[in-house]
């Protein structure tokens, strides 16, 4: 068995993980971190993507609302090729109180979130997609952010400060000696089998997860999984990212991220994190709320839908789940449950992943008793695949394409990927299966949700990684079921025709439900609970 | 649904207008698009229909600086909207994106100003005409060109046409109305039959009085195509605001409007509208009351109310190009249906994709050598034909095929007016003679 | 009526126009308006007929014919089920003497299926293949040589190799890149089918090959060897070569279809028929049990058209001839036929994207009589002048049978007998 010797070790590899790594690191702690699946797996690679002004918890969190301009600034400093600048809209739609803007004007100054009200028609001239019966609308400094991207390039933050990362390394267990947690025993998914990661402390930075980690040494944290189911457009119906001018509630904003547009969210108490549903309900909830901030959202075509679990932690019991505070909680096991070296940090938005990491990274230093001082608010976060130093825009992939005239390397021709980006993930990077590739270059992430570039990347593959046929064929079944994922929930339309030529391409010309063979690998997608013949009990056939 | 070709329908209902760009969901990636486009097969510079309609929108932002300038390889032949099976509209895509670039002022000066030249055509043809014989001297002239190469950037070699000897609203103005006209229509006879090629529009008149109509000629301006394809939008909408003035009073009084020539009818349908974003209830009135001309005989046709019974037999075998301006009308090929009816007459449709000229796009030095390549094919099928003309609908392909192949051409409106026994003038008058 | 075509046809995929080229003749006039180019476009550019039955069994259908014979016990309303075994053989060598006549033939019998190799290296039952493609018969165990080309990035000759090689197929791979594909910026399946008709290209190609042929017996190049010239580029690479050449069909768009495409075109033609594309079929018009006029859509109005008959092969899902919308049901575009599709969107799918069952909402589709004209609950036709064709048909699940060109073919010749 593989044992590995770290200072710190780090669980889970989602932003705040990989915030907490980073920080470690350029702090000089040798540290490593593990993640089940791979980098982004958990919430982080599966929420919106907002970059929060505040303005949402003005009202009912302004602690929340402060401490999100205040990491909104420094992250649009430190790593402004992960955001793209759209700004954001609070709107007042007709069935909203036009009131309740002044409530929100004033909370924005009372809590530092810089607001100001513009009249409907410039709303209108700059987002002529938007409802013409707005009755109000205020800008805020919104923005879209890249949480695939950024994580990964905190990763790499991390990694040139001597920092490891470990995708795919399940943790089975904590290691308890005595009244002192040393590490955790793992596994890696990849080559099955077991790994021992001995550290000094431990951080449980398992999002959703966490809950989990911490019961396997029987500490209750009580981490409640509020389930966000969501939905993108297949083009950006909107430039600017659009909020409900009211209470923070189910299907109130639509945040545009790179080509597409996601309606978000509802918000659902869940049993488990990595098993869950996608309701029919909550689809068709989705749709009705977006087309009355959009009214042309339900002739849009919809490009994939999908859930994501909020970690929120609660010491004591509340039945809505989004009156949870969504500021952070870092919990001291040794003052809380009186063990030693173990710290869990949870809650939190991905937009204050990095003071989350601070936080989490002063209470390290405390308990090894050193004093070093945090740089992550004035470190540049380095790009593992690309720019730096400016603020990504939506016709960016366009103008490097136009520019090089790489029309010919196209692998995923809906987001501009290029061969040269999939050869640069498939051997450059830890990627292990072709979602993971997705995750790092957004290939197969547009309309025809890989069915043209999953065989063109399953071939770049075999040459470039030498394994069995077997493991490209299976890797190629695991992508497309992957994407099916997603689609199935919202799969009509223009979207299901694109399905059908998905079929006939890898039924009908590729017979590739007849390659070689397993027909998924243990890396392969968990699918949502709802959504197919098999999950319907009133089911015809 | 069905058209009552006696009179304007004033009762138009508005549909909701979505831009072009919205139809970019439609796309399946199939790539259809990209096998059929004539300028992604003759040139590098243009990566295709599908990369710069619908899968380039989706990275374009109405507000940032544009970042693809191939797009204007586009020639806006509209093969690729016809051949796909689901209804992007790519050309229109296209169009507006090239208007971004120059609404950003990206366009080198010179080929803005070149631009600016060529899609006026109702200008130069005020400028030229009246001089006809000094500009037709210039304009043929090896040391004319060359200048227009050197300042413009003009190919030296596409075909230009020559300038009439007399317009022909003035012709119009001469001509003896029938004496007894049922009903009335209005012709919109475009810069092309004003300025260079009267007969076509004497033609027209012909063919409708022969049907029973009185034709009306108001003053009217060039439909602002030629602007609206170098992406000059703001100048392409004075043009189309001033054609409804002039034009909507005829279409309230419950009179259509025809026109010879494809661009022209096109424009006032549904370029000018959809391109502009112009939906008003005047454009789209006259939208719904303008037609192609063999659109609007077919429907007379389909009435029962075209005059068949005495058409003279013409014995040729000739080519005929359906020009790209079809594709966008999607009224499929109706001169096919009307020529169909001349005994004797054996028409061979080209399968060719396109001539190539694209409108102005042949005329430009940076662009020339690739319509000439697109219209190889188009080209090669004329000269297998052997006919001692070509047919084609529209004054820019005429212009541009006779140029390449030295086959004259001419517009199915002269064949019909030499069935119905009209005498025509112009190359179909020699061969008949 | 003036203006009155014998028959109008609705859609210009195989099924459309193999009922216009059946339809047409000297005085029978036929029209074929359709939105865009369809399915042979997409597809192998071979004839399925039926390559699984039952659909979930795992070795393919060895005897198609047999296998139909079969399948219309089970599933009385299949398409072939109403078209019958005599019709499917006679279309297919209709075709099959079609095809031959413009130089481009296809080989096999309803008896036989290939199992021909796809571009990952699977096996791939089909009935009737085109002469390009049957020396990579695998049912014969000589070696191959697999080539690719560098720039283009839709056929990876690599893996299909390993997994023929996986599968007792000895097979080597070669991935050319060649001076001639490094100058250009977007190379295509089209433009390489055309830079294959160029002599001199074909001459680097074999050069480039030559020295990497090694034991291979036969070569295999993705479906590009030429368009309008594909016999003679083919059979020119076998003589460069010295060996049998196959091609093997690949990522749409499909070169191979696209020969069919302009085969059928060119036959409607030469009957006299007219193919409009561009024009989207969105109503008609009915009248005591028959339909008067198609409306299309065309910039400001829309048109119609009027013939005797009218054949419908607009396409299912994917062709767009049957359209779900959110929350709008399942609906026929043109004619709004009643459609039969499961109501809860819970019944459209199963867990698998591969599911060998298929995904019941790709049956939806429309009921026709024996006379292929569209029939409603009670089995009684609706409109007595319309046909429908292709794969708007329900009762089947041509993608999972591998039966989509046949059913197309199948159907669309008895419709375009039927519609005369």
């Amino acid at each position: 068995m593989r044992t590995i010797q770290t200072e710190v070790l780090v669980i889970g590899g989602g932003a705040t993980g990989m915030g907490v790594l980073a920080d470690l690191a350029l702090r000089g702690f040798k540290a490593v971190l593990v993640e089940k699946r791979d980098l982004t797996h958990g919430t982080t690679g599966r929420y919106h993507g907002l970059l929060h002004s505040g303005g949402r918890y003005v009202v009912k969190d302004p602690k929340a609302a402060t401490e999100c301009i205040e990491e909104n600034v420094i992250l649009r400093r430190i790593m402004p090729h992960c955001i793209e600048d759209t700004g954001g809209f609070f709107v007042v739609t007709p069935w909203d109180d036009p009131d309740f803007g002044d409530t929100f004007l004033q909370a924005c100054d009372d809590t530092g979130v810089p607001s100001e009200e513009i009249d409907v028609a410039v709303m209108l001239r700059e987002e002529p997609n938007l409802n013409a019966q707005m009755q109000r609308c205020f800008r805020v400094p919104d923005g879209s952010a890249d949480s695939f991207l950024a994580t990964q390039s905190v990763a790499e933050l991390g990694r040139q400060h001597g920092a490891q990362v470990l995708n795919y390394h399940e943790v089975k267990n904590l290691i308890q000696d005595g009244d002192k947690i040393v590490g955790a025993l793992c596994h890696d998914l990849v080559r099955d089998e077991d790994v021992t990661i001995y550290a000094d402390i431990t951080v449980n930075a398992a999002g959703a997860w966490a809950g989990k980690i911490a019961g396997t040494i029987g500490i209750e944290v009580n981490i409640m999984p509020g389930k966000g189911t969501m939905i993108a457009a297949a083009h950006r119906v909107v430039n600017t990212v659009v909020n409900r001018c009211k209470m923070p509630a189910d299907g109130d904003i639509i945040v545009p991220a790179h080509t597409v547009a996601i309606i978000g969210t509802t918000d659902e108490r869940v049993a488990d994190p990595e098993h869950f549903a996608i309701e029919p309900w909550e689809v068709n909830l989705m749709m009705e709320e977006a087309a009355k901030l959009v009214p042309v959202w339900k002739e849009t075509r919809m490009l994939r839908c999908w859930g994501g679990v909020r970690p929120l932690y609660q010491e004591t019991k509340v039945a809505d789940t989004r009156d949870v505070t969504r500021a952070y909680t870092l919990l001291d096991h040794e003052t809380r449950d009186g063990v030693t070296g173990f710290i869990t940090i949870t809650g939190g938005k991905w937009t204050t992943f990095r003071q989350m990491a601070e936080v989490t990274v002063n209470r390290v230093c405390e308990k090894l008793g050193v004093e070093r001082p945090c740089t992550t608010a004035e470190t540049p976060v380095p790009n593992p695949f690309g720019h730096t130093g400016s603020y990504h825009y939506l016709g960016q992939r366009l103008a490097e394409v136009e520019k090089e005239k790489k029309f010919d390397a196209l692998i995923c021709e809906c987001e501009l990927v290029t061969r040269a980006d999939v050869e640069h993930a498939i051997t450059k990077g830890i990627a292990h299966t072709l979602d993971d590739v997705r995750r790092d270059i957004r290939l197969g992430m547009g309309p025809c949700q890989g069915g043209f570039c999953t065989y063109r990347a399953a071939g770049i593959w075999h040459e470039l990684r030498d394994d069995p046929v077997e493991v490209t064929n299976v890797t190629l079944r695991d992508f497309l079921q992957e994407r099916w994922k997603g689609l199935r929930p919202i799969l009509w339309g223009q979207q299901l025709k694109q399905e059908r030529l998905d079929e006939l391409i890898y039924l009908s010309v590729l017979n590739a439900d007849h390659l070689p063979g397993e027909t998924a690998s243990r890396l392969g997608p968990a699918m949502y609970e709802k959504g197919s013949i098999e999950d319907n009990p009133k089911a015809v056939t | 649904m069905t058209f009552n070709i006696w009179g304007a329908q004033t009762d138009i209902e508005l549909m909701p207008h979505r831009p072009a760009e919205a139809s970019l969901d439609e796309c399946i990636k199939c790539n259809i698009c990209v096998t059929a486009c004539p300028v992604t097969a003759v040139t590098d510079l243009f990566p295709g229909p599908k990369y710069e309609g619908p899968q380039a929108a989706r990275f374009r932002q109405g507000q940032q600086e544009t970042p693809d300038y191939s797009v204007d390889y586009c020639s806006g032949c509209r093969v690729c909207n016809m051949v796909c099976p689901n209804g992007v509209r790519i050309a229109e895509m296209n169009a507006r994106a090239r208007a971004t670039i120059v609404e950003q002022d990206k366009v080198p000066l010179k080929h803005k100003v070149r631009n600016n030249l060529i899609a006026r055509p109702e200008t130069l043809g005020k400028l030229g005409q009246p001089v006809y014989p000094i500009s037709n001297f210039l304009l043929g002239s090896g040391f004319g060109r060359y200048f227009a190469d050197l300042f413009f950037d003009i190919a030296p070699k596409a075909a230009l046409p020559g300038y009439a000897s007399e317009k022909f609203s003035k012709w119009a103005k001469k001509h003896e109305k029938p004496a007894q006209a049922q009903r009335k229509v209005v012709y919109f006879h475009g810069c092309s039959t004003e300025y260079y090629e009267p007969r076509v529009g004497k033609a027209a008149v012909h063919v409708l009085e022969a049907n029973g109509f009185e034709v009306l000629i108001p003053p009217q301006n060039c439909c602002g195509l030629p602007l609206l394809s170098n992406g000059e939008f703001d100048a392409a909408q004075k043009y189309h605001e001033s054609n409804i003035k002039k034009l909507i009073d005829y279409v309230k009084q419950g009179y259509v409007i025809v026109g010879t020539s494809t661009s022209c009818t096109l424009t006032l349908k549904e370029e000018a509208p959809e391109l502009l974003s112009f939906y008003t209830d005047d454009a789209m009135l006259l939208a719904g009351n303008t037609f192609d001309f063999n659109e609007f005989l077919v429907h007379l046709l389909d009435a029962g109310e075209l005059r068949t019974a005495d058409l003279r037999p013409i014995p040729l075998t000739l080519a005929y190009h359906p020009p790209c301006q079809y594709r966008a009308h999607r009224i499929g090929f109706p001169a096919l249906e009307v020529l169909d009816l001349i005994p004797e007459l054996t028409i061979i449709k080209s399968e060719a994709a396109c001539c190539g000229v694209g409108g102005t796009y042949g005329y430009k030095a940076e662009k020339y050598e690739i319509s000439m390549e697109v219209g190889r094919p188009l080209f090669e099928f004329v000269h297998e034909v052997n006919g001692p003309v070509a047919v084609c609908d529209s004054e820019t392909c005429r212009w541009h095929i006779a140029g390449a192949t030295g086959v004259p051409n001419v517009h199915p409106v002269e064949l019909l007016a030499a069935a119905y026994g009209y005498e025509v003038e112009g190359p179909l008058a020699d061969v008949l003679r | 009526m003036a203006n009155l075509k014998d028959v109008l046809v609705i859609g210009a995929g195989l099924a459309g126009l193999t009922a216009a080229w059946q339809a047409a003749g000297p005085d029978k006039k036929v029209q074929v308006l359709a939105k865009g180019w369809g399915a042979t476009h997409w597809h192998s550019g071979c004839i399925d007929l039926l390559g699984y039955w039952p659909l979930d069994a795992d070795a393919a259908v060895t005897n198609p014919l047999q296998a139909i014979a079969q399948l219309i016990q089970e599933k009385p309303q299949h398409p072939y089920a109403l078209t019958g075994l005599d019709n499917i053989v006679a279309a297919l060598s209709a075709f099959q003497d079609l095809c031959a006549e413009a130089g481009y033939p296809l080989e096999g019998t309803p008896e036989k299926n290939w199992l021909l190799p796809t571009a990952v290296g699977t096996f791939r039952p089909t009935c009737l293949a085109p002469q390009t493609m049957t020396a990579g018969d695998l049912s014969s165990d000589a070696a191959m040589l697999l080539v690719g080309f560098k720039q283009f990035v839709d056929f990876y000759p690599h893996v299909a190799a390993d997994n023929l090689t996986q599968q007792g197929i000895p097979a080597e791979y070669v991935m050319l890149d060649l001076p001639a594909l490094a100058r250009q910026h977007r190379l295509t399946s089209v433009v390489l089918a055309n830079m294959m008709e160029q002599a001199a290209f074909r001459q680097e190609v074999a050069q480039a090959l030559k020295p990497k042929l090694g034991t291979a017996a036969r070569v295999g190049f993705p479906a590009v060897l030429g368009l309008r010239e594909a016999t003679a580029v083919w059979q020119a690479m076998s003589d460069l070569l010295e060996r049998p050449v196959f091609e093997i069909p690949t990522l749409p768009p499909s070169v191979a279809g696209i020969r069919l495409h302009h085969i059928l075109r060119d036959a409607i033609q030469a009957e006299g028929g007219w193919v409009f594309d561009g024009m989207e079929a969105v109503g008609a018009e009915k009248d005591g049990g028959r339909v008067t006029a198609v409306f299309t859509e065309t910039a400001a109005r829309n048109r119609a058209h009027r013939a005797e008959n009218y054949v419908l092969s607009t396409g299912g899902i994917l062709g767009g001839g049957i359209y779900a919308s959110y929350q709008g049901g399942v609906k026929e575009v043109v004619f709004d036929l009643p459609v039969n599709a499961p109501d809860n969107h819970l019944d459209w799918f199963h867990t698998d994207f591969m599911d060998k069952r298929g995904h019941p909402i790709y049956q939806t589709g429309i009921s026709v009589n024996e006379q292929f004209q569209p029939v409603n609950g009670s089995e009684q036709p609706l409109l007595s002048n319309l046909f429908a064709a292709g794969t708007t048909l329900a009762h089947c699940e041509p993608i999972q049978e591998r039966s989509f060109e046949g059913i197309a073919l199948v159907t669309g010749y008895v419709a375009g007998r039927l519609a005369v």
